[in-house]
């Protein structure tokens, strides 16, 4: 729509969408090196087209909600608890194929894709005011399309000219670049290849709050209230004796800075005016100096007293008797 | 607060080396510590001393006798 290019710290809305779709096809490739490489490229490859064929990315992405939820979905339908869970993508070995997740990631796509808007609400060339500057984006990275494998050799680089970089052909780059390219595929290669307690470990229950179509679980905090007063009746006093026993040593320091800092001062305003003898005055300069030294040294360890330890204490009575005297119990 | 401590304590280093430096340059060059020290005894700061000394006596002794009447407040209660 532009007639002309215009410099601008802005990043557009397409780009900022760009972005996102990246880092959500990088997140998911790494989430499904469970599956076999070949389903993973499948699922990824569906994925990506639903991202072409979808009118407003970021409605699409609002509609996916993240990364995880959507390889939550893809491992139930994969039939996780047959197949042998893994942490790294391997090749198909004689072993019979399972599109049951095909099915799962259609219907997501097809639901997904009916929340988009009939016309294209924000124009291409609007600018967002919310992101940072960034460099401008190499061109042949538009040209270049998502490729399904790339993602999780990109969760590492999430800047546009990376990816461009990635996504270049390989005749192109000179033979340092692909060294250092090869290193940092190395390296991204083990970040990918890297366990995932997230979907090793989580459980049953925790992947029912995930699911979508379950409304989430509200909950309240209700008083035990046999135990609050119980604890308020202990609480007050013991807290009491813990805060003078704290503001002793606490007023000490502030006794001590204040002394220290008089002296000091008193010190240095007496002796510039009585020492005709500058060996003598630099004596007295000096000793005023360390006595101030010693007086901020007080004087923090008063501030510390007040806002750390007293402050830290009130805290954490308030924080144990929440803990102790209140359950959380779900919303009827 | 532990960037507060690192700031603090790197001004109280400082405040040190330049005082301890101060000193020993002024001793090296020949200063006379005893007409220092008659110099500051006979300043504002020698009185001020002499007064928080006086206080510190007078609260020590108020102490002293407010410990020593605790145990018959106590005992007069029940």
């Amino acid at each position: 729509m532009r007639a002309f290019p215009v410099e601008t710290p802005f990043r557009s809305v397409q780009e900022v969408s760009t972005i996102n779709k990246q880092k959500f096809l990088a997140e998911l490739a790494k989430l499904l090196t469970f599956m076999y490489e070949e389903d993973r490229q499948k699922a990824l490859g569906a994925y990506n087209e639903m991202f072409e064929e979808a009118e407003d990315e970021q409605m699409l992405l609002q509609a996916l909600v993240s990364p995880l939820r959507q390889a939550v979905e893809v491992a139930r339908a994969y039939n996780a608890g047959k197949q042998s869970l893994r942490t790294a993508p391997k090749p198909r070995e004689g072993e019979e194929a399972n599109d049951a997740f095909m099915d799962t990631i259609h219907r997501i796509r097809a639901e997904a894709l009916e929340k988009q808007p009939a016309v294209q609400v924000v124009s291409e060339d609007q600018i967002s005011l919310f992101d940072a500057p960034q460099e401008p984006e190499a061109p042949e990275a538009e040209a270049a399309p998502v490729q399904p494998a790339a993602p999780a050799e990109d969760a590492e680089g999430e800047a546009p000219a990376e990816n461009a970089e990635e996504a270049a052909p390989a005749e192109e780059e000179t033979p340092d670049a692909a060294d250092e390219e090869a290193e940092e595929d190395s390296d991204d290669d083990e970040v990918a290849d890297a366990p995932l307690p997230e979907i090793k470990a989580m459980p049953a229950a925790q992947t029912a709050e995930l699911d979508p179509s379950q409304p989430p679980r509200k909950t309240v905090r209700k008083a035990r209230v046999p135990l609050l007063i119980l604890y308020i009746l202990l609480a007050i006093p013991l807290g009491l004796i813990a805060l003078v026993i704290l503001l002793i040593p606490a007023l000490v320091s502030l006794a001590a800075a204040i002394v220290c800092i008089t002296v000091a001062v008193l010190a240095v305003t007496s002796a510039l005016g009585s020492f005709p003898k500058i060996a003598n005055l630099l004596v007295a300069l000096g000793a005023a100096l360390i006595l101030l030294a010693v007086g901020l040294v007080f004087l923090m360890l008063f501030v510390w007293f007040l806002g750390g330890a007293i402050g830290g204490m009130i805290n954490g009575l308030i924080t144990l008797g929440g803990k102790w005297c209140y359950k959380e119990v779900p919303a009827e | 607060m532990k960037k507060a401590w690192s700031v603090v304590l790197v001004i109280v280093f400082v405040a040190i080396l330049l005082g301890a430096t101060a000193i020993g340059v002024g001793y090296l060059t020949g200063a006379d510590l005893e007409q220092v020290y008659l110099t500051l005894e006979s300043s504002p700061v020698a009185t001020f001393i002499m007064r928080l000394v006086s206080y510190w006596e007078q609260g020590y002794a108020y102490a002293q006798q407010l410990i020593a009447a605790l145990p018959g407040f106590f005992a007069s209660l029940f």
